[in-house]
């Protein structure tokens, strides 16, 4: 008989397979039922409903799988970046591919919202604290509060990620011109 | 005057005050009563309904009155030839409007007529400010005006936040948000 132990590992491998299968299925079928994702992750629909009791359950932790990883692909950013421009840029062209890629979690915005206020909101976040440090460095503007320039770039790329989704601004265009704009935002005062 | 005339300069001085005290009550909140209306204007219900027949007519009049306001804002604050002050002025009159109506304009939004027109229409007058001045040069010509539009939006709505938040005060988020406007409008 398997242990306690080796159950509960299965038990969170197939969580964890079904939510890669969702985020995997959704971005070009957000209308893939449960069977289709249980056969993604290669899991009977009974196991799948074990784990997540409705489609909304599954999305909810789709988004806050989602959310996770955008966080932790934006502190990889900062931890690699050259600079602050080529960090915006990362930024901004992540974003973007976020944005339209999980737009099927339209309904999660405001998740994704406090997530992104987290990240920027304050000392200790991760952004706001690579905008302090550049800040001190006189590598942006230093008359405005970092939460300021933070969250006014954040707005900013949501309306790309808005105008892209209208077919206001083509997509080949978004990431040149959300970079410019974000880096402007920042930039030290002329 | 005869009888007549009264009745019908009496009818259009109603239609007026109930429009006025409706934008005033549901620009604030949008979910005002027509009951709340009539209470504030002390002008019967029956009487209001004779000029707007349902609570949705007097929604979109209430719409289409505030986006002329808008419109008419906004033209005096870009009014400048200063292209600095112009957009200073831009910003502020945004965020003065969304502080005032943006609670109608999001409950209208995909609702109205008037509201999805307005949103796109060549002829406003901060998008007919942002082609004229980056003809001119005077804004920065590398960036489309529908970008600049949209990046003048998402300004507004942070202030709007910032300010919702407690996190300033509304000439804090007014200054705030021309510098950062200034930044990425101005021609270098």
């Amino acid at each position: 008989m398997e242990s306690e132990a080796v159950q509960r590992r299965d038990a969170v491998q197939n969580r964890q397979a079904v939510i890669d299968a969702a985020a995997g299925l959704l971005p070009d079928d957000p209308e893939a039922g449960m069977q289709e994702i249980a056969d993604a992750a290669g899991l009977g629909r009974s196991t799948v409903y074990r784990h997540f009791a409705s489609r909304d359950e599954l999305f909810d932790a789709v988004a806050a799988d989602v959310i996770g990883r955008g966080i932790t692909a934006i502190e990889e950013i900062l931890a690699n970046a050259d600079g602050v421009e080529d960090a915006l840029c990362a930024i901004g062209e992540l974003g973007i591919e976020f944005g339209l890629r999980y737009r099927f979690l339209y309904s999660h915005r405001e998740e994704a919202r406090a997530a992104a206020m987290r990240m920027t909101g304050d000392r200790g976040a991760p952004l706001w604290d690579f905008l302090n440090a550049a800040q001190q460095r006189g590598e942006i503007r230093g008359d405005q509060p970092v939460a300021w320039i933070a969250k006014a770039q954040f707005e900013v790329m949501t309306a790309m990620i808005g105008d892209v989704l209208a077919g206001r601004i083509d997509r080949e265009d978004a990431p040149e011109l959300l970079g410019d704009t974000l880096v402007a935002i920042a930039a030290p005062s002329r | 005057m005869s009888s007549d005339e009264q009745l019908r300069s009496d009818a259009e001085r109603n239609r007026r005050v109930v429009l006025e005290i409706a934008i005033e009550l549901l620009g604030r909140d949008p979910q005002a009563s027509v009951q709340e209306i009539a209470d504030a204007s002390g002008i019967g219900r029956t009487t209001i309904y004779r000029h707007f027949p349902s609570r949705e007519s007097l929604l979109e009049a209430v719409t289409a009155a505030i986006i002329d306001t808008a419109r008419v804002e906004t033209m005096a604050a870009v009014a400048d030839p200063d292209p600095e002050i112009a957009i200073r002025g831009l910003s502020a009159a945004s965020i003065d409007l969304a502080l005032r109506y943006g609670r109608l304009f999001a409950a209208r939004d995909g609702q109205s007529a008037a509201y999805e027109a307005f949103k796109v229409d060549d002829t406003s007058p901060a998008r007919r400010f942002l082609a004229t001045a980056r003809e001119r040069g005077t804004i920065r010509g590398d960036m489309p005006v529908e970008w600049l539009r949209s990046v003048i939006q998402a300004v507004t709505f942070t202030a709007i936040n910032e300010v919702d938040a407690g996190a300033c005060s509304i000439e804090e988020a007014v200054q705030l948000a021309g510098d950062t406007l200034i930044a990425v409008l101005l021609a270098g």
